[in-house]
This record gives C-alpha cells, structure tokens and sequence, in this order.
C-alpha cells in the first residue's frame, strides 16, 4: 500500500510544483534544464523508491503512475474544468500585432522569445511580420504570420 | 474550457480573467515553495538550528543532545551525556522500547559490553572510562514517521524524556 501512496504523493506534488512554476519553466530545454531534468528524477526516484528495489515495487510505481496518469487524462475529458486547472489555456500574446504586455510580464515572454519562435517556425524578421502570437499550453509560442 | 472568448478571426478560447486567478494562485504557490525551502533551512523539516534541542542541564548526572525534527530513514544521533556512580566500573542506559522498535539502530560509539531486553525496555551497558563525564552516542535512522516520546535512563538514578517528530 505504500507503494501506491508514495507513487501517489510524488505524481501529485510534481503535478502542484510544475503547474505553479509557470507555463516556460521547461518548455524550451536547455542544456541546463537538461541537467535539472535528471537531478529532479533522481531525487523523485529515490523518493519513491525507498530502500525497496524489488521488481514488485517498481511494477507497483509504474502502474501507479501511468494509472494516475490515465484516470487524470479521462477526468480532464469529462470535465472541462479540471482540464482548464490542470493544463491551462493558451493565450495571446501578440493580437493583431499588437503586444499583449500584461500576460508576457506574468508569462515572462519577452520580445526577443516572439520573434525567436516567429525566426525558427515562419523565418520572419520583423515583429511587424506577426499577426497572432499564442503562448501555448506546453509552453511553446505558435506563431500566426501577417497577411503579405 | 470555461468561457470561450475568440479574438477576431482567430479562433482560441482563452480568458484572461481565468488566467489572472491562474497567475494569483501562482504566486502564493511560490510563496508557499520559499516557505517549504525557508522552514528546512531553519530546522523544521530536519536536522537546523530550530531543531537542536537538550534535556537536563549540561554538567547534570545526565545530559542529552538531540534533534527534535527527524526525517524517515535519514540517520540520526543522539547524544548522551553521563555521569555515572564513580563507585562502579559499569553504567547502564536504559530506552524504552517503543522507541527501538520505531527506529533502526546503525551503531553505538562506544560498544556497550552488553545489551538486554527487558518487558518495555532495551538496556544497554557499557564499560566506564576513566573519572567524569561519559559520552555515547546512539546513531539511528527511523523507519516510522510522527510523533515519538523516548524516556532514556542512567542506571537507576537519572532519567530525562525526550520529544521528536519523525518526517516521512
């Protein structure tokens, strides 16, 4: 039973410190962020773990986690809701190219991300090239192009 | 998804009153992330200066160190600090046996000579070195989480209670 408390715990308070750190904590991995990836998966993995490395246990966290992450993934269909708290929603930030400034403060999108994005999706130049910029859910910036 | 709101031509539902709450919600989540860091740092969640504690008095018949927040299978010491019968070439400290059986016992420095079980407690005696003040050290590492009470005796003529918390 601890097992399943412990896979429990660990998914729900990644799920909670992820969620609160913001939408561009690792959606674009660097080489650093890389190294915080295997750190953070280390440290869970000894969390949960413990000192019980039988093949038993580890099945037990596996299911625990994919389970979790199912019955999430049907929670979050059936009600809208829980997927807008889980998820998020993508939002704006360029509209009709003009910058939406409040949500790129909170978001810490800065002009340089936009065109960054708008470079490596359109190969455009300009900002004033971009008619939509959306800050997406996983984090990334999609890019609607002006009309030519 | 809430409230759909498009923005012209683009079809995206978005709601910038839900994404405030989002960004409020946010930031008292880092604050409850620095208040998580600042309270280990102090000794709450473990091992810091808030969690050092003592019984007795230092120079008493028996004086203890120990911390009063404790992690699930991090190790541990207690210290004690005794001064036994100068009469006698043994001394004997006594735990109870609820504590032996919520935490694992890694190693005692010095060695007892010998250990005994008794009805609700473990005994564990050692060789006295010289005149004055004996220090052993018990190194545990817990295996249960919560509240703990431990009563530790010298011989038949000291005894002192200690209180911990043991994080899982």
């Amino acid at each position: 039973m601890e097992s399943v408390l412990r896979g429990l715990i660990v998914y729900l308070f990644l799920l909670v410190v992820f969620r609160i750190s913001g939408k561009r904590t690792l959606s674009q991995t660097t080489t650093f962020d890389l190294v915080l990836l295997l750190i953070i998966s280390e440290t869970t993995q000894q969390a949960m773990v413990d000192s019980d490395h039988s093949i038993t246990n580890g099945f037990l966290l596996i299911t625990t986690l994919v389970g979790t992450s199912i019955l999430l993934g049907v929670l979050k269909q059936k009600f809208p809701k829980l997927d807008l708290i889980l998820e998020g929603q993508p939002m704006l930030i360029v509209n009709k190219g003009q910058l939406v400034r409040e949500v790129m403060d909170k978001a810490h999108v800065d002009e340089e991300d936009i065109l960054n994005a708008a470079r490596a999706l359109h190969g455009l130049e300009r900002m004033s090239q971009i008619k939509y910029a959306i800050l997406e859910r996983d984090g990334n910036i999609s890019i609607v192009p002006a009309a030519k | 998804m809430g409230e759909g709101k498009h923005s012209g031509e683009l079809e995206l539902k978005s709601d910038l009153a839900h994404e405030r709450r989002e960004w409020r919600v946010q930031r008292v989540g880092w604050l409850l992330l620095a208040i998580f860091c600042a309270s280990a740092l102090a000794g709450l969640l473990g091992p810091g200066p808030l969690s050092k504690q003592h019984a007795g008095k230092v120079g008493s018949e028996l004086y203890l160190e120990y911390d009063r927040y404790i992690r699930k299978q991090s190790p541990y010491g207690l210290k004690v600090f005794s001064r036994p019968d100068a009469t006698r070439d043994q001394f004997t400290i006594t735990l109870n046996r609820a504590f032996i059986e919520n935490v694992e016992v890694k190693g005692i420095q010095p060695e007892p000579t010998d250990t005994t079980a008794a009805a609700n407690e473990y005994q564990f005696h050692f060789k006295r070195s010289g005149e004055g003040e004996q220090l052993v050290v018990f190194h545990f590492e817990p295996d249960s989480f919560g509240r703990i009470e431990t009563s530790v005796k010298l011989d038949d003529k000291a005894s002192q209670m200690i209180k911990q918390f043991i994080w899982p």
